[in-house]
């Protein structure tokens, strides 16, 4: 079973456990089972048919938020949420996925996308006709977490764009609004590859696309190719496009932005994008007050809680996750968190009503 | 494989729901899977062959120490093994659920409960990942000190349960040295709070019969131990020494002289060559990932005997006598690596000191570079186990302690009593006034799984036998569990009358961790 991935299973069966202290679902369960090593332990009692492959086990890879952080600490440098994705899709294929994954696959199915809603119709009453152009050649993707749940930091991207003289941007149509992560954190590979070949076709025209959503840009960088799927080689995530430009001087700052903010680095953005400087360079450019940062910052940031399928299939240990997170930002005197993802600042509203959470944009925006 | 079913009766695991909640109680096959073992090579190698066992009936995560206290007090009424559980990275078998019966794991009891800066203490609950304190210490301004190669996996509770030592030690002391007062709950379900001070003349010292008792005479629940300011400064320096006597002579002097440095470690001339002494790239391995026992032989093979590295894991095994010859080409000298911290002034001091010392006792000035190198990878020996047992055989590890005047000799009686059964290597660390201790690495293997037992088996009863013929401590840190429990009668000798009195007084259902440290 999954033998591509053999050596992983194998290595971190025999692991003492190094990354233990870095796994979110394993810090916030206190369970063995739920951590690189029980998980991986599972599968290779599965591959040795020391137990069956079944509904138990296939359960057990669905605790995984693909964060990465494990990575950061194995000095065999594996990755541990490709094995996982793996066999959630072979679980897919057996019939074996969580009722969960069912449920979502009839969700998803619904609107294309994640969120249960007509997306495109909420785009376009967001924006002007004048910003959809399906001949455009630089093309704004915002992800379906952005466009249902933070519609004026889409509205502020723009103002930002316009700001910045950039009027070579429009905003993507959204009828095929998902990248296909959502289908992919679940299992259904041939639901995310049909997914990706519709994407690919709205995408045709585009010679760079720049995403609101890191997980979009990870997946239109890397994940689509790997399933065959070809759209462009220029995926940016906002925060990449925007840095050399308001580097340059570009965005007109009339006032600083006062309040002191925390700033949380996605996994998707930092450790799969490898995009850590373009966010702090940003906020340094306009926060008056210098730039808090976590202890588990760049490349050993801790997860939100909000990937790998985490918050559909258990909530409850996607908002202890979250918690877990922003006990830093809460102590002392209360920070604003600032992120890059949407899916980051969802988790952490879900874990705590009361924080302010915010994207670079938005604070960027309230500075000119 | 088989799994036995359960043993948890549904009025029990109703029981325990009662008193932690439905979602802090498995009895999932899974669970019970994944708490069967902790790191004792053995089980690894029974995992290897898809054979694990026995398995526990039912695991908790209680939250609080007034569950804890109900846990118990239900199983020694109805008289289920009870196992004490951090992060299960113990070595010799600790954790096992030899018994079956309730796993507690104490990771959900993982707060900080107080910082007291004034006297430089820290209390926190027992579950607590070692790593998770060092870093909110670390944020505070300060440190723990201990450093153990678990660190990422393994818990304050755990610590104090198995007398854990950090690579530090020297400077820090081990757990025993930090700890001030302890919440415990005894197998009979009482709590037992013993008195912070920083010392006390009240009697037996309870804190020092716990440390180590590894929950078998009752769960630790909390904790207060001693902390430091985080060091300002940190020096390095390493020295070659041309034989091991003289490396040890060097070593003692260092102590005896009062200095006080964080790490001192000692490599033979295997591992010396292995780890490599050089100050600049390619003159030496880049890292100790690189020199782990399995691919540190098999570079040393690939270099001397091209074409033989795709065997050298079965080789190490099979032939340890011959694997052990390699010494003889290894590169003259031992490797004695120093780190210092804290106050600038005085790590400077300290440094000039030791280098003066070393250098009158043969020591040849290395410079920093070799211990600055192992500071930076001074986890990442532990990450060569997976290669090991990937390749079929199997790495262990055996650490001693004695006075100086025998340490050599231990070191030596060792190597002889194991070198036809396992390729052995050893560095010699966690030094002290009187003595330290020696750590030796063995690999080898088997034509199968029981034959890899037997192997394991042999070389522990000939390294404990020869440790007893020299004089000296069987474990220096890695505590008894299970592997080490049948030569603990004859480490102790009446004591073990004592040990089970306490035994029976503190846990009279005997629930707690049954079939550890040859209580019987």
């Amino acid at each position: 079973m999954l033998k591509k991935f053999h050596r992983e299973i194998e290595y971190c069966t025999y692991c003492p456990k190094l990354c233990r202290f870095s796994c979110p679902v394993g810090n916030a369960t206190g369970n063995e089972t739920y951590t690189p090593w029980g998980r991986q332990s599972l599968l290779h009692l599965v591959g040795e048919g020391a137990i069956p492959w079944g509904r138990e086990v296939a359960a057990s890879v669905y605790r995984c938020t693909t964060c990465m952080l494990c990575r950061e600490y194995c000095d065999h440098e594996l990755e541990i949420p490709p094995v996982m994705l793996a066999a959630r899709a072979k679980a897919v294929k057996d019939k074996m996925q969580p009722q969960e994954a069912v449920e979502f696959k009839g969700f998803f199915a619904e609107q294309h996308n994640p969120m249960g809603d007509d997306l495109s119709a909420r785009l376009h009453s967001l924006l002007p006709k004048s910003l959809f152009n399906p001949d455009a050649q630089v093309v704004y993707f915002p992800g379906c977490v952005m466009i249902y749940n933070y519609p004026q930091t889409i509205k502020n991207t723009f103002r930002l764009f316009e700001a910045l003289d950039v009027n070579y941007v429009a905003c993507y149509d959204a009828d095929v609004p998902c990248c296909g992560v959502p289908l992919h954190d679940h299992g259904y590979e041939d639901e995310f590859k049909a997914n990706a070949e519709k994407l690919s076709q709205k995408l045709a025209k585009a010679k760079a696309v720049v995403c609101g959503c890191p997980s979009c840009a990870w997946a239109l960088k890397t994940m689509l190719p790997g399933v065959g799927v070809k759209i462009t080689d220029r995926i940016y995530h906002l925060t990449e496009f925007l840095a050399p430009l308001v580097a340059e001087g570009k965005l007109p700052i009339r006032r600083p932005y006062p309040k002191r903010l925390i700033y949380h680095d996605p996994c998707y953005l930092g450790r799969y994008l490898g995009v850590y400087d373009q966010p702090r360079n940003l906020l340094n450019e306009v926060c008056r007050e210098p730039l808090v940062e976590f202890s588990w910052n760049r490349n050993k940031s801790y997860c939100c809680g909000g990937g790998g399928g985490i918050p559909v299939s258990n909530p409850v240990l996607a908002r202890e996750i979250a918690a877990q997170r922003l006990t830093e930002a809460n102590e002392g005197e209360k920070k604003s968190v600032v992120t890059a993802c949407p899916s980051c600042m969802r988790a952490f509203q879900k874990a705590d009503e009361s924080l302010e959470v915010l994207d670079i944009v938005d604070v960027l925006v309230r500075c000119i | 494989m088989k799994i036995s079913p359960s043993q948890a009766s549904t009025e029990l695991r109703e029981a325990l729901t009662a008193i932690v909640g439905e979602a802090n109680i498995s009895v999932a096959n899974l669970e019970r899977l994944s708490y069967c073992r902790d790191l004792n090579p053995m089980a690894n190698l029974a995992t290897n062959d898809g054979r694990l066992g026995p398995l526990p009936d039912v695991i908790v995560w209680p939250h609080e120490v007034d569950q804890v206290v109900r846990l118990v007090k239900l199983a020694a009424e109805r008289r289920v093994p009870l196992i004490p559980f951090g992060a299960g990275s113990g070595v010799c078998g600790g954790t096992t659920p030899l018994r079956g019966g309730i796993i507690l794991d104490l990771k959900k009891m993982k707060r900080i409960l107080a910082l007291d800066e004034k006297s430089l203490a820290v209390t926190a609950e027992a579950g607590i990942i070692g790593q998770h304190l060092e870093m909110e210490l670390n944020r505070q301004g300060y440190t723990m000190g201990h450093f153990p190669s678990s660190i990422y996996t393994s818990t304050l509770g755990g610590y104090l349960a198995a007398r854990s030592a950090g690579q530090l030690s020297a400077k820090y002391g081990k757990i025993e040295d930090m700890v001030l007062g302890l919440e415990v709950v005894l197998g009979t379900g009482e709590i037992m709070r013993t008195p912070v001070a920083p010392r006390a003349s009240l009697g037996p010292d309870w804190n020092q019969i716990f440390v180590g008792s590894e929950g078998t005479l009752g769960v630790i629940t909390s904790a207060t131990c001693r902390i430091r300011p985080y060091p300002p400064s940190r020096e390095f320096a390493s020295f070659v020494f041309p034989t091991i006597e003289a490396g040890i002579e060097g070593m003692r002097l260092l102590m005896q002289n009062e200095l006080k440095p964080a790490a001192v470690r000692l490599y033979d001339e295997l591992d010396t060559a292995l780890v490599g002494t050089g100050s600049k790239q390619g003159e030496s391995s880049e890292s100790f990932f690189d020199s782990l026992p399995i691919s540190q032989f098999g570079n040393a093979v690939k270099s001397l005997v091209p074409g033989l590295v795709r065997r050298a894991e079965r080789f190490v095994g099979q032939r340890a006598d011959l694997a052990n010859e390699l010494q003889r080409f290894a590169t003259k000298g031992c490797l004695l690596v120093l780190t210092f911290e804290g106050e600038e002034l005085l790590t400077r001091a300290e440094k000039n000191l030791a280098t003066e010392i070393c250098e009158k006792a043969e020591g040849v000035n290395k410079g920093p570079e070799p211990a600055m190198r192992w500071w930076k990878n001074r986890y990442h020996v532990s990450y060569g186990q997976s290669k090991v047992f990937y390749h079929g055989a199997f790495v262990d590890t055996i650490e001693m302690a004695t006075t100086w005047r025998k340490i050599a000799d231990l070191y030596h009686e060792i190597r002889r009593a194991v070198r036809e059964k396992a390729f052995i290597m050893a560095h010699f660390s966690h030094a002290y006034h009187e003595g330290c201790s020696v750590y030796f690495t063995f690999v080898s293997a088997g034509t199968d799984v029981e034959k890899a037992r037997q192997t394991h088996r042999q070389v522990w009863d000939a390294a404990v036998a020869a440790c007893h013929r020299v004089g000296g401590a069987m474990s220096h840190h890695h505590g008894i569990g299970y592997t080490k429990a049948p030569y603990m009668h004859e480490e102790h000798g009446q004591a073990m009358r004592i040990f089970e009195a306490l035994k029976q007084e503190m846990d009279p259902a005997g629930i707690l961790n049954p079939g550890k440290m040859g209580l019987s």
